[in-house]
């Protein structure tokens, strides 16, 4: 008999605030987040709504100060990442878990070859001797769809395209066998049929390692054709999670369900074939309000909804929450 | 049919990077704005399209081939002539925080042509800048304050109220709502369908996000590698592309519904570079169907009756199911 496969992530009550000289900025409240094996998961969002911040946190990869991340949980496998020291969280992030950014210039050193890069990774955390991590980088760049990688092994990132060097920026990430890839819009920079390729690409190594990915997204079209579940932020806050049918089926609270109406072929377009929007702006953190944060541009805000903080319920952040489908597509 | 308001005719945009190397970014490109219509122009980074939108206006010289403006060839025309070129043609700038001077008061850049052309009197130049602020959905009160206080999406407005200011005939959009998150684009989009319900006006809509251009576009030109491949109304590229490269983009692209999850073949190889671009048709390389004479000759862009055209050899004209592995 098969258990229910393990957590690899668990994240419970995370928030994170930045030191600015008018006091402290909270950014990012009280996120809940589980991932198990071989699941992909979607934190998705507009600017601003602090999922890098959040993803960011995850690894504890932002500088403190000024930022101060707390929570009442934050476990990656069987670490307790909020407690570890340097030494141990270098450890879980070259290890356990592979991080993919949007830019992947800023992930690569332009001084060295790119086979070097994914060999010292190897050495450094498998302790591999020289020859084998430089034998086991080349397979790796094949592995990632690198033409010729022998050759392209000793290139530097310069002389290869945005969407090869994200694809070297994969393979260091997968170089250890981790458990968790966590991917920060990772094809926002590239063509649509790059980041078709690249998708695909996550997709078959996450299978193939039986890999969970969380994917930090604004593109709903990658939502809806990559993952299983979506975690949906707004000024800072979860204020909705679904498996990836329900929450385009019938999503709930009226942010999610802007959004989905908002995306130029997701849903009927409104009267003369115009698009809906969402009107009004996403308030800065200095402005987030106790209560509902999305109130102000909310069709269904009553006076309650600006009364209290309003808790995560049932996977929803709303008082007042859509029951209905969404009409599909035509 | 009534003249059209840009064209390119064969034009060329070459850039020279020294050492003989030249990016020859447009290539042989013939395509006409004509009046009340909205013309996307979609394809990949580096293909050319901005460089040919910005050609249509005069922005960038032509190398080769001509610009014809309302009517006139305007390839080499200066003074008087140019003026009235950017007097009835606008442009709208991708980076909305980019194309405003952060120092001076939007108001002031929104009035720049007004300035320029020496349009109307100081009163009838603010009263001006009042109804075209309110017009793209702004407060008249906001011509006071400068750039850095707005979102992305209340700067794209002022970039459009800027390019509204000379009531133009035709807009070219350089990829106006690619830097807006999604729920702001949607009201970006839905002002662009306004103004042109209202005023006539048409648009050279350039994106690479193709549900956008399928929702606002009356007809769309497809470039790859600084040449038009395919050319037809809307709803028939949509509904029938034929040119395989076509065909590739909108595969690509990921359909924001759950239900319909592509198979995943996805187009192999990238974009040659423009530099040394491929012999014959320049999509051979990454062509799931190419022929050999599809590495040797160069397939013209070819009209069928109902005018969608394709560049081609393995699409007859006539034959309306394209090549295999088409999706309808």
């Amino acid at each position: 008999m098969k258990g229910p496969p393990p957590t690899v992530l668990q994240v419970a009550g995370l928030g994170v605030s930045f030191e600015t000289p008018e006091g402290p900025l909270r950014v990012v409240e009280d996120v809940g987040l589980h991932i198990d094996a071989g699941e992909a998961v979607a934190l998705v969002g507009e600017s601003g709504c602090g999922k890098s911040v959040t993803a960011r946190a995850l690894l504890r990869l932002l500088p403190t100060p000024p930022a101060r991340v707390v929570g009442d949980a934050l476990r990656i496998g069987d670490a307790d990442v909020l407690t570890l020291d340097t030494a141990a969280l270098r450890r879980l992030r070259g290890r356990a878990v592979g991080f993919v950014f949007q830019d992947p210039m800023s992930a690569l050193n332009p001084v060295y070859p790119v086979g070097e890069q994914i060999a010292e990774r190897l050495r450094r955390h498998r302790g591999m001797g020289r020859a084998a991590a430089r034998a086991r980088a080349v397979e790796l760049l094949g592995q990632v769809g690198i033409p010729a990688p022998a050759d392209r092994a000793r290139a530097y990132p310069h002389q290869l395209s945005g969407g090869m060097r994200q694809r070297v920026v994969i393979a260091i990430a997968l170089a250890c066998d981790p458990a968790l890839l966590i991917a920060d819009e990772p094809t926002t920079a590239l063509d649509v049929t790059i980041q078709a390729q690249l998708m695909a690409l996550l997709a078959a190594q996450r299978r193939a390692r039986d890999m969970a990915l969380l994917l930090i997204t604004h593109d709903l079209g990658l939502v809806a054709q990559w993952v299983d579940r979506v975690v949906v932020m707004y000024a800072g806050q979860v204020v909705e999670q679904a498996t990836v049918d329900d929450l385009f089926a019938a999503p709930r609270h009226p942010y999610t369900r802007g959004l989905l109406r908002a995306v130029p072929g997701a849903t009927p377009p409104g009267p003369d074939g115009r698009l809906w929007a969402i009107p009004g702006a996403v308030p800065p953190p200095r402005a987030f309000p106790a209560s509902c944060r999305f109130a102000d541009r909310c069709p269904r805000a009553q006076s309650d909804c600006r009364a209290a903080p309003v808790p995560l319920v049932d996977g929803v952040r709303c008082l007042h929450p859509h029951l209905e489908p969404l009409a599909p597509p035509p | 049919m009534s003249a059209p308001l840009l064209e390119a005719r064969d034009l060329r945009v070459h850039f020279r990077l020294g050492r003989g190397r030249v990016v020859r970014a447009v290539e042989g490109v013939d395509l006409a704005v004509r009046p009340g219509e909205t013309l996307g122009l979609v394809g990949e980074s580096g293909c050319g399209k901005s460089t040919l939108g910005r050609a249509l206006l005069r922005l960038e010289a032509a190398t080769g081939g001509a610009v014809h403006a309302f009517g006139a060839d305007v390839t080499h025309a200066r003074g008087a002539a140019l003026d009235a070129l950017r007097r009835r043609a606008a442009m709208v700038f991708q980076d909305p925080y980019a194309s405003l001077n952060p120092r001076r008061r939007v108001g002031q850049s929104v009035a720049e042509p007004l300035d320029i052309h020496g349009v109307g009197d100081r009163a009838a130049r603010q009263a001006k800048v009042a109804a075209l602020l309110e017009r793209v959905g702004l407060s008249p009160d906001v011509a006071t304050r400068r750039p850095h206080s707005f979102s992305g999406g209340q700067l794209q407005r002022i970039g459009i109220a800027r390019a509204l200011a000379l009531d133009p005939d035709v807009v070219v959009a350089d990829e106006p709502v690619s830097a807006l998150d999604v729920s702001v684009q949607a009201g970006i989009i839905n002002l662009m369908m306004d103004l042109q319900a209202e005023r006539g006006l048409s648009f050279l809509f350039v994106a690479h996000d193709l549900k956008v251009v399928e929702l606002i576009s009356h007809r769309v030109a497809v470039m790859y590698l600084g040449r038009v491949v395919e050319l037809a109304p809307a709803d028939a590229l949509f509904a029938d592309p034929r040119h395989p490269y076509t065909q590739a983009l909108l595969a690509a692209a990921p359909v924001p519904d759950p239900r319909r999850r592509a198979p995943a073949t996805p187009l192999s190889g990238e974009l040659p570079s423009p530099l040394s671009p491929p012999p014959g048709c320049a999509f051979h390389p990454r062509c799931p169907i190419a022929e050999a004479r599809c590495r040797v000759e160069r397939p013209p862009l070819e009209s069928d009756a109902a005018g969608h055209a394709t560049a081609c050899h393995l699409v007859q004209v006539g034959n309306i199911r394209g090549p295999e592995g088409h999706e309808g």
